[in-house]
């Protein structure tokens, strides 16, 4: 993150920039699509800078609709529209203005809408291998008369976003009784409860008793905390609300009208008691209750092997789609899949928000 | 279906957290609810990769997507934007 300038070789106009995301069969063909960069497709990265630049800078005071922001972009050499990275400006009404780089794979998933309509289409084949580019256009200033052409604030100005709703608590107090589970460097903090990681588990591994096998899961629930000391941002998983009436199948989890309604009343009944007032959805767990595409053929290196690396523990382009639109603008929300590997051994991994994909990241366990 | 028609319907829209909120007027009820849905997960600026369903606050039940809006709901009712996809 640079604070307060734009680096020396940028020029940052006072206009704005509009996106495409164009897709090519080969390296150096022709684009055979250009798909959009809508407002909607910016959030996430919008939602990660102000995670970054403002909640984990102890400054969680600062609401995401405080904040205008602007993708900017950084050009291949040679090139005036072809990005080799992207950079987001995060503007406080006061003038203040961070800037946070990205990678271009910020933008992945209007690549893969687009792969969609090309695959609808008949050009692109499923499974069919393709390259993006993402291209920005220059709009050299903003002209007051066309929102399009405004930087990103908040959306329509009629959206009304809650107050975020967090605890002040000193990180080294839960740190000082956390074990680790995986790389923990990154990202921002998660605490899971033991008996809430273990009911998640259970929910989420529930399905693997049906026959066939079915996807099984829950909500995960719990609060937002902020360090007095170090500034840093946080989460603590308290409880989870097993799915109700979901629709569960091999390889899919679908949440209905009831088991929605559940999650909400559940959840609106322990926000009236004291202790778990400040509680809400925090993540979701479920479980890939299959084994790893592979395990049908044998590792020659089984027997060396002293763990199994094949498993069914990833995030589909499905869980990503889902998260995206359940936690829209809650960058620290994650999901936790428990999965088998090859030797039907139980494994598990979190993954958290980063560039707009959910990546594998690790997690403390408290007592 | 004139009727139908000349019926505009306001909305208290919310997503599914609870963290975003829209109060909306003017909506046509003819509209299919699917296309309303849409529209409003748009001006929230959630996803469009993916469909979108509106949920009775009042009932918990999804709205046909089908059917008019002004059909399944009064006017000023409390609904849910939900996305309509699944986990995998």
């Amino acid at each position: 993150m640079i604070k307060n300038t734009a680096p020396a070789d940028l020029s940052f106009p006072g206009g704005t920039y509009s996106y495409t995301v164009n897709l090519k069969l080969q390296l150096h063909d022709p684009e055979v699509h250009c798909e959009p960069v809508l407002p909607a497709d910016l959030i996430e990265i919008y939602s990660e800078a102000w995670l970054s630049a403002y909640l984990r800078k102890g400054q969680p005071e600062v609401g995401f609709n405080d904040l205008t922001f602007r993708l900017l972009p950084l050009f291949t050499a040679g090139s005036k529209n072809r990005c080799i990275k992207v950079m987001v400006e995060s503007k406080e009404s006061d003038g203040k203005t961070l800037y946070s780089p990205g990678g271009i794979e910020v933008l992945r998933t209007v690549a893969v809408r687009g792969a969609k309509r090309l695959i609808e289409t008949g050009i692109l084949v499923l499974g069919q291998p393709y390259y993006y580019e993402v291209i920005a256009k220059e709009h050299a200033e903003i002209n007051p008369a066309s929102d399009k052409l405004k930087p990103e604030r908040r959306g329509s100005p009629k959206i009304k976003f809650t107050p975020l709703n967090y605890r002040r608590v000193r990180l080294s107090s839960l740190l000082s009784k956390a074990a680790a589970v995986g790389a923990v460097r990154d990202g921002v903090p998660i605490f899971v409860n033991r008996s809430t990681y273990k009911k998640a588990e259970q929910s989420a591994r529930n399905g693997a008793g049906y026959d066939p096998p079915v996807e099984s899961g829950a909500v995960v629930l719990g609060w937002l905390g902020s360090c007095p000391e170090t500034g840093e941002f946080f989460v603590v998983a308290t409880e989870v609300i097993e799915l109700v009436d979901a629709v569960q199948k091999k390889s899919s989890l679908t949440y209905t009208d009831k088991t929605w309604a559940n999650i909400h009343a559940t959840l609106r009944q322990r926000q009236i008691s004291p202790g778990t007032r400040s509680e809400r959805i925090v993540g979701q767990c479920h479980g890939h209750n299959f084994l790893p595409c592979s395990a049908d053929k044998e590792c020659e290196h089984c027997a060396q092997r002293n763990t199994c690396e094949a498993t069914s523990v990833f995030v589909s382009e499905n869980d990503l789609l889902w998260s995206r639109c359940v936690f829209s603008r809650q960058p620290w929300a994650f999901c936790q899949i428990f999965g088998l590997n090859a030797r039907g051994g139980h494994v598990q991994g979190m993954f958290g928000f980063r560039q707009g994909r959910l990546i594998e990241r690790g997690f403390y366990l408290i007592p | 279906m004139s009727n139908l028609v000349s019926t505009l319907v306001s909305l208290s829209v919310h997503d599914v957290t609870g963290s975003i909120s829209l109060e909306k007027e003017n909506i046509q009820g003819s509209l299919p609810v699917s296309a309303v849905a849409s529209s409003l997960a748009s001006e929230m600026q959630l996803p469009q990769n993916v469909p979108w369903g509106l949920r009775n606050d009042q009932t918990s039940e999804f709205l046909d997507d089908e059917k008019p809006i002004s059909e399944q709901i009064e006017s000023g009712t409390s609904v849910t934007v939900t996305p309509k996809t699944h986990l995998g």
